[in-house]
């Protein structure tokens, strides 16, 4: 008898879900950058030029919206970053975050094509430790012509190596958490 | 004089190999007296042979013999009581028996020796005496404890035809005949496991070391456990609990030098009013491994499991069991093998030191890591109508989380980036009908599988919020047909999947419904009385699993965006598997399996020649698609007894695979892999039981045939990889033996890289290791 009570035991454990429903909570992508931008503002006065970057929907989906700009020969311009995730209202500003964690990152700035360049860009801004961060910039734009600019953010590199804090990117190392690149032609 | 038999151990087919039979002789005049002769014969359980040379010793009499070279055995002036038996032989685990002697009586003991060898026995949980049905190969205890402190996917390897999918040296998984993943099934005694089997970077949440027996089963007839067995069934069990009133077990302690890892295994046995008991405990550490030339930063891990089943007492009705099991694994992924982007990877294939190497050693376990737990409850009742016929009922709960943390900003490594909890249930009632020509068992099958995303991870899911409901009907049936044994089989499936993923943030409900089927048809033939062949063909349609449906993403584990595809059909797999064993000379074993498999619409990740442009740079984009493949391969086995000391074991696997559509190869598929091992073994002295030494090569050639555009890079390069074994069974007071074995692995400290490793991309494999392990039975 007591084995067809186990039996019963066991059916009894049986559980019916009568609910095939999940109802995931949304999801706080804290982390999201959706949005890069850079400000270049003539020191002498003059048109602000902003580069943009947006990708609203994340990784995948639709392709990002990358705004180019044109720059004046011989003039200087202060460079500023804004990381942003516009995925949110009120948009997270993200750039707080870096510049807290100003040690663990860098960004660098590769001006690839034209030789001699038609731009210069220097870093000018400081960590704790007297590295370069990157969230300010100067560029210089002499010559006319154009350029591809490529900004990307490391994650942990290894500041120290040589030619790091020069803005160097290959013995950086760590992980790249941004890379993207813009258009910039500097005319008379 | 009256002649009666009792079986003690009752022939428990799906699991007990190593089985006591005593036939009493009974005498009820002698009874009281200590005058009782007690003898009887060792017999090889595989071929029914006597095994020569084999000791018993009764414990309580501390009184020991050698059986002669036929494997007789006598013991006289025995008075009534009850003793412990304990048997050895060479190159078989010992084995302990607990009996009441009343009379003078005559036993046969049943060893395991050739446990190497195939072994017929059915998975079908049947109740029946006969060899017929599927083939299985099997690790024994024995084996088992020279590969303590390995996981579960290593141990395996050490059948040909079975290759590991790794992910550095902690995360492996097993590969039978080509295959899987979603088509590989474990069963964690008698439950299929259910994890995130789906994930290349996730490797079986379950410890072998709660096992007594490793098997696999590689025809695709395993119609009981459904359509994810189409490429095989993994078969972790207990022995078959013995009754004994005493405390028994075993502890192992093991420690290799490469990691500097430590581990402590136990098992303990019992039997009182309630029933058998049997606890098993294991806890493992590992610190970071090193190549030859430096060390593998982060890959060191933290394992425990324990379990306990308890059975009734022997009831000449009902067996009932309650298995209870816990694994956790917390594992470091090699620092260096984590990447931002598609130019981070390129820079990270460039380097012959991966970044983040640190150039000292560490128990650290930091991000990249997984930390893994899982739960199982089974419960069963088989229950005997008569003689013919029985009925079985399992139930099977589990309980999987899944944590992985990837290196984040702001402090978010310590929180998780992907964080799966999976809940299910399965339960299995079959009927039995054993004829004296015909048996059959039909049975159904309900699995309910709930996974969440645990919210707080701050990252789109890569997979969704799902629940599947499984409903399934199967029969068994087998007969004798011309002298041929022949086995068929039939499944159908209907599965339920309720779907909640994300899409541009918002939750989007799915549904889908699949009907499959899967039929196979079994022959077994002797073709002579030492050569016996299994024919096993077999159709199996499995449904998309909802990983291939929805998965979206980045996946850090493949370097890439990770796209699923709604619209996939099921794949029709179409498999035939040719197994021969055999005696071809006196001295000579061989094992050869052949297979061809013929899978339509095979779902697999295919890499777009598109990237995906993110915010962090380009990432390669990798679809769920299906395409038309086949494989043909094989293996063979082979051991010769040179003489009685010296035994030669050889053996090879391969596999051509062809993607049908594309005109290439499959990515993936096992290299040649061809291994020759020499042992010595020398039995009883006065200082040891057994010693035994060996010598063992093995060699991996270049993967050829590959989908080169399918690949970030080339297969690496063929290798040659030595090991070699000391073990020795040392005596103890006791007569159980202190186990002692010495085993260095890649002795040349050959630096390599493996076609199966994703670390290949990054790193070379481990250096040399020295595993020690010792063992004590109680």
């Amino acid at each position: 008898m007591t084995s067809k009570y186990s039996f019963l035991l066991i059916a009894g454990m049986i559980v019916f879900f009568t609910s095939c429903d999940k109802d995931p909570d949304p999801i706080n992508e804290e982390e999201l950058i959706t949005t890069l931008v850079y400000t270049l503002t003539p020191r002498d006065g003059g048109d602000i030029v902003t580069l943009s970057f947006r990708d609203l929907d994340g990784d995948g989906g639709n392709a990002p919206t990358i705004t180019s700009g044109t720059l004046k020969s011989g003039k200087t311009y202060d460079g500023v970053l804004n990381l942003l995730n516009e995925s949110v209202t009120p948009a997270d500003v993200i750039t707080t975050e870096i510049q807290e964690e100003a040690e663990e990152h860098q960004f660098f700035y590769e001006v690839a094509t034209t030789l001699p360049s038609v731009l210069t860009i220097t870093y000018d801004d400081k960590d704790a430790n007297n590295n370069p961060i990157g969230l300010k910039t100067i560029v210089k734009a002499t010559g006319t012509g154009s350029e591809k600019v490529k900004i990307t953010l490391r994650h942990e590199p290894n500041k120290t190596a040589t030619g790091v804090a020069a803005g160097i990117i290959t013995n950086a190392g760590g992980e790249t958490d941004i890379e993207v690149s813009f258009d910039l032609s500097v005319t008379q | 004089m009256s002649y009666f038999c009792i079986m003690v151990a009752k022939t428990n087919i799906f699991n007990t190999l190593i089985l006591l039979i005593i036939t009493m002789v009974g005498n009820s005049l002698a009874a009281q007296q200590c005058d009782m002769v007690i003898s009887g014969q060792v017999i090889d359980h595989h071929d029914d042979t006597s095994l020569e040379y084999a000791t018993i010793f009764i414990q309580e009499l501390d009184k020991g013999t050698v059986c002669d070279s036929n494997g007789y055995f006598v013991f006289e002036n025995i008075c009534p009581g009850k003793y412990h038996f304990i048997i050895s032989h060479v190159g078989c685990e010992s084995k302990n028996e607990y009996l009441n002697i009343s009379e003078t009586t005559s036993l046969t003991f049943f060893l395991e020796h050739h446990d190497e060898i195939l072994q017929h026995v059915e998975i079908t949980g049947q109740q029946s005496n006969s060899k017929s049905g599927n083939i299985r190969y099997t690790i024994s205890k024995d084996i088992l404890f020279e590969l303590n402190g390995r996981n579960l996917s290593e141990i395996l390897t050490t059948i040909p035809g079975v290759n590991t999918l790794k992910a550095g040296p902690n995360l492996a998984k097993p590969i039978i005949n080509g295959l899987y993943g979603n088509r590989i099934t474990i069963l964690n005694n008698g439950i299929p496991q259910e994890g995130q089997q789906w994930g290349n970077d996730h490797a079986p949440e379950i410890d072998p070391n709660t096992a007594d027996k490793i098997s696999i089963y590689k025809g695709a007839s395993a119609i009981k456990y459904g359509l994810q067995a189409l490429g095989g069934v993994v078969i972790l069990e207990p022995n078959e609990m013995t009754i004994d009133p005493h405390w028994h077990g075993d502890i192992r302690l093991n420690s290799h030098t490469n990691g500097q890892g430590i581990g402590i295994q136990g098992q303990l046995r019992n039997s009182s009013k309630l029933g058998n008991l049997r606890i098993t405990l294991g806890h493992q550490i590992s610190g970071d491994r090193q190549t030859p030339s430096h060390y593998l930063t982060n890959t060191g891990n933290r394992e425990s499991s324990f379990s306990m089943l308890i059975s009734n007492k022997k009831n000449e009705k009902s067996d009932r069991r309650i298995y209870y099991s816990f694994y956790r694994n917390k594992l470091g992924i090699l620092r260096g093998s984590h990447i931002g982007n598609l130019t981070d990877l390129q820079e990270a294939f460039k380097r012959d030191i991966p970044f983040f190497t640190a150039d000292k050693f560490s128990y650290n376990i930091e991000a990249p890591r997984q930390e893994v737990d899982h739960h199982l409850l089974k419960l069963s009742h088989k229950y005997r109508i008569n003689d013919q016929k029985n009925i079985s009922l399992e139930a099977g709960y589990q309980v999987n989380s899944r944590s992985e943390f990837d290196i984040r900003r702001g402090d978010r490594d310590t929180k998780p980036a992907l964080d799966l909890l999976l809940f299910s249930q399965y339960y299995d009632f079959s009927y039995n009908h054993l004829g004296e020509h015909n048996s059959y068992t039909i049975g159904t099958q309900y699995r309910y599988v709930n996974n969440t995303n645990r919210p707080g991870t701050g990252i789109l899911p890569l997979i969704p919020d799902y629940i599947n409901n499984h409903y399934a009907i199967y029969l068994i049936t087998k007969r004798n047909l011309f002298g041929l044994e022949l086995e068929t089989g039939l499944r159908g499936e209907f599965r339920n999947y309720f779907v909640a993923r994300f899409e541009n943030r918002n939750v989007v409900k799915e549904n889908h419904r699949f009907l499959n089927f899967a039929a196979n048809i079994g022959l077994k033939h002797k073709v002579t009385d030492e050569i016996t062949t299994h024919l096993d063909i077999s159709y199996t349609n499995r449904p998309p699993e909802v990983n291939e449906l929805y998965s979206n993403g980045l996946h850090q584990g493949v370097s890439g965006i990770e796209v699923g595809n709604p619209s996939l059909k099921p794949e029709n797999s179409f498999k035939i598997v040719n197994e021969w064993t055999g005696h071809l000379a006196e001295k000579h074993h061989l094992n050869l399996s052949l297979f061809y498999n013929h899978i339509n619409n095979f779902i697999y990740l295919q890499p777009q020649n598109d990237f995906v442009v993110t915010i962090r740079g380009a990432f390669p984009l990798f679809s769920y698609v299906g395409t038309d493949a086949s494989m043909l391969g094989g293996s063979f086995k082979s051991i010769t007894d040179i003489n009685k000391a010296f035994q030669w074991t050889s053996g090879m696997s391969y596999i051509y695979a062809r993607n049908l559509d594309q005109k290439t190869g499959l990515i993936r598929i096992p290299p040649l892999n061809a291994f020759s091992n020499i042992h010595y073994t020398i039995g009883k002295t006065s200082v040891f039981n057994e010693l035994k030494m060996g010598v063992e090569a093995s060699y991996t050639a270049m993967q050829n045939n590959v989908p080169i555009e399918e690949d970030f890079l080339l297969p690496p390069d063929d290798y040659f990889l030595i090991n070699v074994l000391l073990r020795i069974k040392f005596k103890r007071k006791t007569n159980q033996d202190l186990d002692v074995s010495l085993r260095m692995e890649n002795v040349f400290n050959t630096t390599y890289r493996d076609y199966l490793n994703r670390m290949r991309y990054f790193a070379n494999e481990m250096g040399r290791n020295i595993t020690f392990n010792i063992k004590t039975n109680f």
